[in-house]
């Protein structure tokens, strides 16, 4: 009874905040580019999408704004260092409790890129997208409320 | 004192009915004359005898005693709290309170530490376009690589498909 007790309780304590700990290690880690966009840019590119559009704005620009209007804050984490440590640390780091795994692509010359998405209800909350190459590792945060179809249509306006 | 009369006593004694003024007598005897060399053995006997009577205890003997005996017991006492299941609930109860106490300390520390200690402004572009074209630039990434999964997914369908069809 003991031991449940104890492992209810630091199961508890895994689960507070595991990808702002995350986040936190790395910010100041000397090997990573860090690069954010908080809810004020995200309010002004808001209020550049109700403007018109007919000056030199193109269409996937539209898209972008579109697919970002309830968006809170852009993190993203870039290093060029050992990729494949970082990589694996992260994966180990974050709680699949909290971040549900919604998509794998595997490419054949060894990119990976894992799609993570923390829900509120039927509504994703953050999308976090963790991406291995040859040469980096990428880890990119995207909070408020996020349309999975809306992004999607970004590519195809640069397809049209 | 003569030697038949101290035979006689002697005897008594070996016996067990020698009375306690006649063994004092053999203590006297043997204590304060000369013996014959075959009494010399009993001689240590009833020395012996009144030499421990003279022991006393050092002062403060008992106390001591006394407090190890105490020590003891409060030792088994512990050990009789633990063995009560009253006493057991109590000890969890006690241990969970203080991990409970630890984990929303350690809450509290990420929660304001995450918002506090990262100063994530100073990691914002300079200019607003240039936060308009980081934004564009990640979530075309974004998007093309959700397209690319979705269309590997909608791939695999058509192939599971095609294995079950029946010409």
């Amino acid at each position: 009874m003991v031991l449940l007790l104890l492992g209810a309780v630091s199961g508890l304590s895994a689960q507070a905040n595991a990808i702002d700990k995350y986040f936190k290690q790395y910010v100041d880690d000397e090997n990573f580019s860090v690069v954010y966009i908080g809810p004020t840019l995200f309010k002004w590119m808001k209020k550049l999408g109700q403007e018109d559009s007919s000056d030199d704005r193109d269409s996937e620009t539209d898209a972008v704004i579109k697919a970002v209007e309830d968006a809170q804050g852009l993190r993203i984490l870039t290093t060029d260092e050992n990729p494949r440590r970082y990589y694996d640390e992260a994966k180990a780091k974050i709680n699949t409790k909290e971040y549900e795994l919604l998509m794998t692509v595997r490419s054949k010359n060894g990119d990976n890129v894992e799609f993570l998405g923390k829900h509120n209800g039927d509504a994703i909350e953050e999308l976090l997208l963790m991406s291995i190459g040859k040469e980096n590792f990428v880890l990119l945060s995207l909070v408020g409320l996020l349309d999975l179809e809306k992004i999607s249509k970004i590519a195809d306006e640069i397809e049209e | 004192m003569a030697y038949e009369n101290i035979q006689t006593l002697l005897d008594k004694y070996f016996e067990g009915s020698s009375s306690l003024a006649e063994e004092k007598q053999l203590k006297k005897y043997f204590q304060e004359e000369e013996v014959p060399p075959e009494w010399e053995a009993y001689k240590v006997l009833f020395v012996w005898q009144v030499e421990e009577q003279d022991l006393n205890l050092p002062t403060g003997f008992e106390n001591k005693i006394l407090g190890q005996i105490e020590a003891q017991q409060q030792v088994g006492f512990v050990r009789r709290f633990l063995r009560h299941p009253l006493s057991r609930a109590a000890a969890i109860i006690f241990l969970m309170t203080g991990m409970w106490w630890a984990y929303q300390t350690d809450s509290q520390q990420i929660e304001t530490g995450v918002t506090a200690e990262i100063n994530w402004d100073q990691y914002q572009p300079k200019t607003k376009e240039e936060a308009l074209t980081i934004t564009r630039n990640a979530m075309l990434m974004l998007s093309k690589e959700l397209n690319k999964g979705t269309a590997r997914v909608a791939k695999e369908v058509v192939k599971v498909r095609q294995l079950g069809r029946v010409d």
